[in-house]
C-alpha cells in the first residue's frame, strides 16, 4: 500500500498528468459546443424520412456523454495514457531516480505491481473524468433526456436505460484503456526513454489499426488489440452480442495479464545501473 | 286512403334510400365520402400514448400532445424522442393519398372489427409493377377509414389500422396501430410497430397557425 501511495503521490505530481485531464476537458466543451450550434444535423427525423414526425430531443446529456467517449477514446485518451504511464519506469529511470527507489528494502515485483496500479488509477479516472465532464456540461447545455447513437443507423435508449447502457459503456472503456496502459507500462520497462515507450506505445496501436483494416489481415483480425479496444460499443447496440462482448473483454483481461507478466519479467532481470 | 298510400310510399322510399349499398357510390365517391368526413375536423388538440416496438428502438411507453390543423400541419411536443407516422396524425392523410394518386377502384369487401367496409385502391393512371399504390378500407356506413396500407414496388411499406371513437359529434382515432416493414424506413433493415392511444381530444377550436411554425 505504501509503494501504491508513493507511486500515486508521484504520478499526481507530473503535470502531464494534470494537463491530461485540461485537455480532456478542453476537448468535452468543444464538443458541447460544436453540438449546441449544429444541433440540427442530429435530427432524427432525417434519419426516417418524411413519412413520419418526430418529436423530442435527440441532443442531450446522455448524447454528449457518448459523443465525447466515441471521439475521444479513438486517439485521444490512449496517447495520454501512453505519455503518462509509459514514463513510469523509463521516466525514472532517465531521470536516475529508479535506482534509488530499488535500492531500498521492497521487492521489485511490488514496485512494478504499485507502478500498474498507479497506472490503472490513472487511466480509469481520466476517462470515468470524461464521461462525468461530458453528463454536466450536457446536462448544463441540453438537459436530461434520451441516449440516441447515430451509428449504423439510429439507435434509441430512453433515459433510464441510456444511463445503464451508458455506464456499462464508461466501465469497459476503462477496461480497453487499463489495456492500453498495460501495453505503455511493459513498453516502460524495456525502454530508457519515456518518449520512446509513449510513442511506441501509440505507434502499435495504430500499425494495429492499419492492419485490422486491411482486407488482406482479416484473419487476423481478432487477434489485434484494437479489434477489442472498442468492446464499449457492444452496449450502445439494443440487442447486445453477448458472445462478442465476453470474448473482447476476455481478450482485453488476457491481454492485461500477458503484458504485466512481461513487464514483471524485464523489470526483474533488467540491470538498472544509472 | 291516399294519404295512407303517399305516408308508405314515403317510408320505403326512405327505407330504400338508406339501404342502398354504398356500392352504388364510385370508388372514387366512397374516398371522397371519408375524406369529407375528416375534413370536419379543422384541427384538434390530443393527449396521445406512443408504444414503439423496433430491434434499434429502446423507450417505454410515453405520452405526448399533439396538434394538428388542416390541411396538413402536425406540431408534437414530448420530452423524450417519439416517432409517429405522419398519416396517423393527419387522420388517414386521405386528401394526400387523393393527390398522389389519379385512379380509384374497389378490391373487395369485408367486414374489419364488425364493420362492414369496401376495400379501394388508388393508384396513378400508369399503374405498373414498380409503382406505388394504397389500399384503403373504408366503413361502408360511417365512412370512416378503418385500415391502410402503402405499397411500393410490390412491397407493403406501411399498414395502420383505425378505431374510432365518437367525441361530441365527431368520429375520431381512439387507436392507431402502425406495421412498418422493413426495408420501409430509411437506412433500416428491421421491421417497427407502433401503437397510438389518444386521449384528451380538444376539436375545431381554433388553433392558431404560430403554434406550428417551426421551432415551436
Amino acid at each position: 500500500m505504501a509503494a501504491l501511495r508513493s507511486e500515486l503521490s508521484k504520478l499526481w505530481r507530473q503535470r502531464i498528468a494534470w494537463a491530461s485531464f485540461g485537455v480532456v476537458l478542453a476537448l468535452v466543451g468543444l464538443v458541447t459546443w460544436g453540438s449546441y450550434h449544429e444541433r440540427e444535423r442530429f435530427d432524427v427525423s432525417e434519419e426516417l424520412g418524411s413519412a413520419f414526425v418526430v418529436a423530442g430531443k435527440s441532443v442531450t446529456a446522455l448524447f454528449v456523454a457518448n459523443a465525447v467517449l466515441q471521439v475521444a477514446l479513438t486517439v485521444l485518451v490512449p496517447l495520454l495514457v501512453a505519455v503518462v504511464v509509459g514514463g513510469l519506469v523509463a521516466g525514472e529511470r532517465q531521470s536516475g531516480t529508479l535506482r534509488t527507489l530499488l535500492s531500498r528494502p521492497v521487492a521489485r515485483w511490488r514496485v512494478l505491481m504499485a507502478k500498474l496500479a498507479a497506472g490503472w488509477a490513472f487511466t480509469i479516472s481520466l476517462t470515468l473524468f470524461l464521461g462525468l465532464v461530458g453528463l454536466g456540461l450536457g446536462q448544463l447545455v441540453f438537459g436530461w433526456g434520451d441516449l440516441v447513437v447515430f451509428r449504423r443507423g439510429l439507435t434509441i435508449f430512453d433515459a433510464q436505460t441510456g444511463s445503464m447502457r451508458l455506464l456499462q459503456a464508461y466501465a469497459l472503456a476503462c477496461l480497453s484503456m487499463c489495456a492500453v496502459a498495460a501495453l505503455a507500462l511493459m513498453l516502460s520497462t524495456v525502454f530508457n526513454n519515456p518518449m520512446t515507450a509513449a510513442g511506441l506505445t501509440v505507434a502499435v496501436l495504430l500499425v494495429s489499426q492499419i492492419v485490422g483494416a486491411m482486407p488482406y489481415f482479416e484473419w487476423a483480425e481478432s487477434y489485434l488489440l484494437t479489434a477489442h479496444l472498442g468492446v464499449y460499443r457492444e452496449v450502445l447496440a439494443v440487442t447486445i452480442d453477448g458472445e462478442s462482448l465476453r470474448s473482447s473483454a476476455g481478450y482485453l483481461a488476457a491481454f492485461m495479464v500477458v503484458a504485466s507478466i512481461i513487464s514483471l519479467i524485464v523489470f526483474e532481470r533488467r540491470d538498472v545501473t544509472c | 286512403m291516399l294519404k295512407h298510400l303517399t305516408a308508405i310510399c314515403g317510408v320505403l322510399a326512405l327505407v330504400f334510400a338508406s339501404a342502398t349499398p354504398a356500392r352504388a357510390l364510385t370508388a372514387m365517391e366512397m374516398v371522397e365520402r371519408a375524406l369529407q368526413a375528416t375534413e370536419r375536423v379543422e384541427d384538434y388538440t390530443a393527449t396521445v400514448a406512443v408504444a414503439i416496438e423496433a430491434p434499434n428502438i429502446n423507450i417505454a411507453r410515453r405520452q405526448v400532445n399533439v396538434w394538428y390543423k388542416q390541411p396538413d400541419k402536425v406540431h408534437v411536443e414530448s420530452e423524450g424522442v417519439v416517432i409517429i407516422p405522419r398519416d396517423a396524425l393527419l387522420l388517414g392523410n386521405l386528401a394526400l393519398h387523393l393527390k398522389d394518386y389519379a385512379t380509384a377502384s374497389f378490391a373487395g369487401e369485408g367486414q374489419i372489427a364488425g364493420r362492414p367496409v369496401h376495400c379501394v385502391k388508388l393508384a396513378p393512371r400508369d399503374f405498373g409493377p414498380g409503382s406505388g399504390r394504397v389500399l384503403l378500407w373504408i366503413d361502408s356506413e360511417r365512412y370512416l377509414l378503418l385500415k391502410s396500407e402503402v405499397w411500393r414496388g410490390g412491397k407493403r411499406q406501411l399498414a395502420a389500422r383505425f378505431h374510432h371513437t365518437n367525441v361530441r359529434g365527431y368520429w375520431m382515432p381512439e387507436y392507431i396501430i402502425t406495421d412498418v416493414a422493413e426495408g420501409a424506413l430509411r437506412d433500416r433493415r428491421s421491421a417497427a410497430h407502433i401503437e397510438l392511444q389518444f386521449m384528451n381530444y380538444r376539436i375545431n377550436t381554433g388553433l392558431s397557425d404560430s403554434i406550428f411554425r417551426e421551432g415551436n
